[in-house]
């Protein structure tokens, strides 16, 4: 990760894609967590 | 070590209090280290606490020692020039190996000890330990003894809010209890903990530890005292308003004396045949259990005739004087003597009651869901229930003159 | 801070008075704002402490009700975690990090700007809990179910203040993140970040993994208490230990969250007035990094009285106690950076030697916790108090604090009152001891936590505990006062500051000007 691109473009969507990506990941705890519990609640594990 | 450890420990006390000026001689005590305790375990226990300690205190000595040396010796005004170092593998690696020789070195006897604390096999007696908001119940899974165990009256009386009544005038103060938990010297004493609505734990630290009573659960807990006499302790698991106030009495007693408690204290023999076969059973069934309770307290001998004859009347008077004390004893807490409640924590007055007599009823021996109140049912008789329900209906500005019978409370529950 | 000095810069339209404050994307903007959000909060959970240490100075329930002490329990705790500390170390991060990697500001502009001005509303919904029926939240900030489902009123707002906290902090961990990956100035690769820089990377990556934790395990409580859902309720199947598990499964990275940036800053200062490069920069990287791995298998050193199977225990003890190990070579670092320097001890130096100090404490007394047999006697009593306050008080707050002094310099313009300084240090660091160490004898003597009344065998160290507590709290008010006075003016600063700085920050003129590094410098 130590190379920078150049252009300001490119940096730009680097950053996007990195949030978006971050944002995803953040979600997903979320989401499989709520429904490992449920399915817990439910006895499937 | 220990003793000249706990002396330091007591150095340090006088010297962080000294700026209050307080006369050295009422140092003495001071309680400021963990207590020895009463059993082989929390002697153990005890042990351990005071080496961790011991090993702290020496890391302590050289790692502030480099520090004060250093900043006492290595400071510009001295006109020392900075050196210009910034790593060195070799120190790193002694300094990362040295702490994970000592942590191990730790690990072992704590890990031995802790081995030693989980087995609860070979136990001599079994008691069974619900906790309730407030208050512990204790029950001898085979004397078939039952009873309830509330903060004493005394220390009650003293710790409400502006009660004039200065708590050092008080004996044992918030450590004690109407009826403590009564047991053998030298028996080991098997513990299951569970608790009826939120989670409570059980903490007597002269056991050595402590151990969560959680609805749902049937944890376990043992200890062995080995000499008699009272240990006290507190519920210290967050339980609600009344979280300071359930208190832990064990009272450890000679093998002779416990005999003898037992006997004046097993459930009566003349009750019901019906009553007396559930309540040797393990798990009472819920009209029997009362009547073991109410063995163990106070007023026994009014309320052993009371559970029996579950079909008898009570009247207005009967209702009203039984009645005031029983909600003193489980009502007051949130509701307040008064009646007055507490709104502004959500506890609603009853001394102008709004509800009708079936939500009244409805309430009492169910509770309501999702707050703190607690269904009454499972723990006091048909008949407690009643007179609580009279009493409420008739105290204070309440003139209903509704008067509730035993069999009202048998029909809803 | 200051506005005229972007005079040069022309950026088009600039609202002025609250809408500047309330549309700006700038960084340093959005990072006096977390400051100043937070010292407000610092003051409301303070506040709320003195409650708690009045009633405790005397046995017997002299001030409050025993239902209002445990709401002031909880709310001090929520607001002191989510309000104070958690927000301070944002707002340093928003006004270092682009200053120490050399970016123009923060890599996502906007998204900060939001993720600051959720707290207020946050805040402003936990604090007006008090005015409800039922009063505020008072189940711990642990909020242990069943307990907390006797919660009135306040309980939605607790829930929905909490997930608007865990938004606003996974929303400026990504920030943060992306930044640091992104931003740098060319030649700056990633082992020559500062530590501050390191630490915040290391602790954004733990937010991301935990809040949303926290977040479902708040869902659950919620549709427990209202959508007739058995998560944690034992009647209908559920299971309320499941809860503890969850919750110490972010609240352990959660504690790691509080001092790991705390770690950052003190790695900054010491080498500053010790005139001497950090030593064992990599190893203070590396241990950063496995105080975070670990911080994900130790959370249930939290419930060991719950009644874990032995191995369980044995493992969550074990690996606890592994914790000792990076964090010692973050001690014997800072000891070692010091050891042959030539130290000065302004203001901030006196608050980190105060932070070595007091912060190996409470390790100390977290190791001796780690034992599980005497954790069975240490559990949830005031020794566990004085712990957690020793490492979070001497700990994460003298950090900010020495963080604040450190680059306030270059963030007014302004010298603040070195005197005055000093002497808020001397009385914060003697009160502070004064209030927790006798803490530590309560406790191993027996005395539970969250108790508004106490045996009288427990007085006198409370009653200290109390008069310590007063001293820390009003004292605190000269650190505003010295603050806002420098804001004002004072002493110009020079780009540098401090004769042994080092850093990108200190290359920009003091004040900061609103615009920095808008050409990236370049490092060597």
């Amino acid at each position: 990760m130590d190379e920078q691109p150049t252009s300001r473009q490119a940096r730009r969507a680097r950053i996007l894609r990195n949030a978006i990506i971050l944002a995803l990941a953040a979600a997903a705890v979320y989401g499989t967590f709520i429904l490992m519990m449920a399915e817990r609640g439910q006895g499937v594990t | 070590m220990s003793r000249t450890t706990s002396r330091w420990i007591g150095r340090i006390a006088a010297a962080a209090g000294s700026a209050l000026a307080v006369p050295a001689s009422a140092w003495a005590d001071w309680a400021v280290n963990m207590p020895r305790g009463a059993t082989a375990i929390s002697g153990e226990v005890y042990q351990l606490h005071m080496l961790i300690f011991g090993v702290c205190v020496a890391i302590a000595v050289i790692v502030f020692g480099a520090m004060i040396w250093s900043i006492f010796y290595h400071r510009k005004s001295r006109g020392v020039e900075p050196a210009k170092f910034s790593h060195s593998t070799k120190v790193e690696i002694v300094w990362t190996t040295i702490p994970i020789v000592i942590l191990i070195a730790m690990a072992v006897p704590a890990a031995d000890t802790l081995v030693r604390m989980e087995d609860t096999r070979d136990s001599d007696m079994s008691v069974k330990i619900t906790g309730y908001q407030w208050k512990w119940e204790y029950e001898y899974l085979d004397e078939g003894i039952r009873f309830f165990s509330n903060l004493a009256p005394e220390s009650n009386r003293a710790r409400q809010l502006g009660s004039g009544i200065d708590p050092r005038s008080v004996e044992n103060y918030l450590l004690d209890v109407d009826n403590p938990l009564v047991v053998p010297v030298g028996a080991k004493v098997r513990l299951l903990l569970t608790s009826n609505d939120v989670i409570h734990s059980w903490w007597v630290p002269d056991f050595g530890g402590k151990k969560d009573a959680i609805p749902g659960y049937i944890n376990e807990f043992w200890f062995e005292a080995e000499t008699p006499g009272t240990y006290r302790g507190q519920c210290a698991e967050l339980c609600g308003r009344d979280h300071g106030f359930m208190p832990v009495v064990v009272e450890v007693l000679p093998v002779a004396e416990y005999e003898a408690w037992l006997s004046d204290n097993a459930p009566a023999p003349q009750a019901e045949p019906a009553a007396s076969t559930a309540a040797a059973a393990p798990a009472p069934a819920e009209d029997a259990a009362p009547s073991a309770a109410s063995a163990a307290e106070p007023e026994a001998g009014s309320e052993q005739q009371a559970a029996a004859p579950a079909a008898d009347g009570m009247t207005l008077e009967q209702a009203m004087s039984q009645g005031r004390n029983l909600h003193v004893q489980h009502c007051s807490a949130c509701h307040q003597a008064d009646g007055s409640g507490l709104p502004a924590a959500g506890f609603p007055a009853l001394d102008k009651l709004a509800v009708g007599l079936e939500e009244h009823l409805e309430v009492v021996v169910h509770g309501r869901q999702g707050t703190a109140m607690a269904a009454f049912g499972p723990q006091l008789s048909d008949r407690e229930i009643a007179a609580i329900i009279t009493y409420q209906r008739n105290a204070w500005d309440n003139e209903t003159g509704d008067v509730v019978q035993p069999d009202d409370v048998a029909a809803v529950r | 801070m200051s506005t005229a000095t972007h005079a040069e810069h022309d950026h088009g339209h600039h609202p002025t008075g609250f809408m500047r404050w309330l549309t700006t994307t700038n960084h340093k903007d959005i990072g006096t704002m977390y400051l100043v959000f937070s010292l407000v909060m610092f003051f409301v959970g303070g506040a709320m402490a003195l409650v708690i240490r009045t009633e405790l100075f005397q046995p017997g329930l002299q001030f409050v009700d025993p239902a209002f002490f445990n709401q002031m329990t909880t709310m001090h705790a929520l607001i002191m975690i989510f309000g104070a500390v958690m927000p301070a170390f944002v707002g340093l991060a928003n006004w270092m990090v682009p200053l120490q990697i050399g970016a123009p500001d923060m890599a996502l502009p906007r998204l900060n700007n939001w993720s600051f001005w959720i707290l207020p509303f946050a805040f402003s919904l936990l604090l007006l809990t008090l005015f409800l029926p039922g009063g505020a939240p008072a189940s711990g900030w642990t909020m242990y179910p069943p307990l907390v489902l006797q919660t009135g009123d306040a309980f939605p707002f607790l829930i929905f203040s909490i997930h608007l906290m865990g938004l606003s902090s996974i929303m400026g961990a990504i920030n943060i993140i992306v930044t640091i990956m992104n931003m740098r100035a060319p030649g700056m690769g990633l082992l020559k970040m500062p530590l501050f820089v390191w630490s915040w990377l290391i602790t954004a990556y733990l937010l991301i993994l935990v809040m949303p934790v926290l977040a479902g395990a708040v869902t659950m409580l919620l549709t427990d208490k209202y959508f007739g859902t058995s998560f944690f309720a034992a009647a209908g199947g559920g299971d309320p230990v499941m809860f503890q598990h969850i919750f110490w499964f972010f609240g352990h990275p959660e504690v790691y969250i509080m001092i790991l940036p705390a770690f950052g800053i003190i790695s900054e200062i010491i080498p500053t007035f010790a005139r001497k490069p950090i030593f064992g920069y990599a190893a203070m990287v590396y241990a950063t990094a496995s105080i975070a791995f670990l911080s994900f298998i130790v959370w249930a050193h939290h419930m060991f009285t719950v009644g874990m199977p032995l191995a369980g225990q044995l493992f969550f003890m074990f690996s606890t106690m592994l914790i000792a190990v990076p964090t010692g070579v973050k001690v014997f670092n800072w000891v070692a950076t010091m050891w042959r320097g030539s130290m000065t001890f302004e203001t901030p130096m006196l608050f980190a030697l105060a932070f070595v100090f007091l912060f190996t404490i409470g390790g100390f007394s977290g190791l001796m916790l780690a034992i599980v047999p005497a954790d069975l006697q240490y559990h949830d009593s005031y020794f566990v108090v004085a712990h957690f306050h020793y490492v979070l008080v001497p700990g994460a707050v003298f950090a900010i604090m020495a963080g604040v002094y450190y680059w306030l310099p270059k963030w007014t313009g302004n010298m603040y009152n070195e005197k005055m300084g000093k002497l808020h240090f001397w009385i914060t660091a003697i009160s502070v001891n004064l209030t927790f160490f006798p803490m530590h004898f309560v406790g191993l003597a027996g005395m539970p936590r969250r108790i508004p009344d106490y045996a009288t065998q427990f007085a006198d160290f409370n009653a200290i505990a109390t008069v310590g507590a007063f001293v820390f709290g009003f004292s605190q008010l000269m650190f505003a006062w010295n603050v806002y006075r420098c804001a004002k003016g004072g002493e110009k600063a020079s780009a540098e500051v401090w004769e042994g700085s080092h850093g990108l920050e200190w290359t920009v003129p003091s004040p900061a000007p609103l615009h920095t590094f808008d050409t990236p410098p370049v490092v060597k």
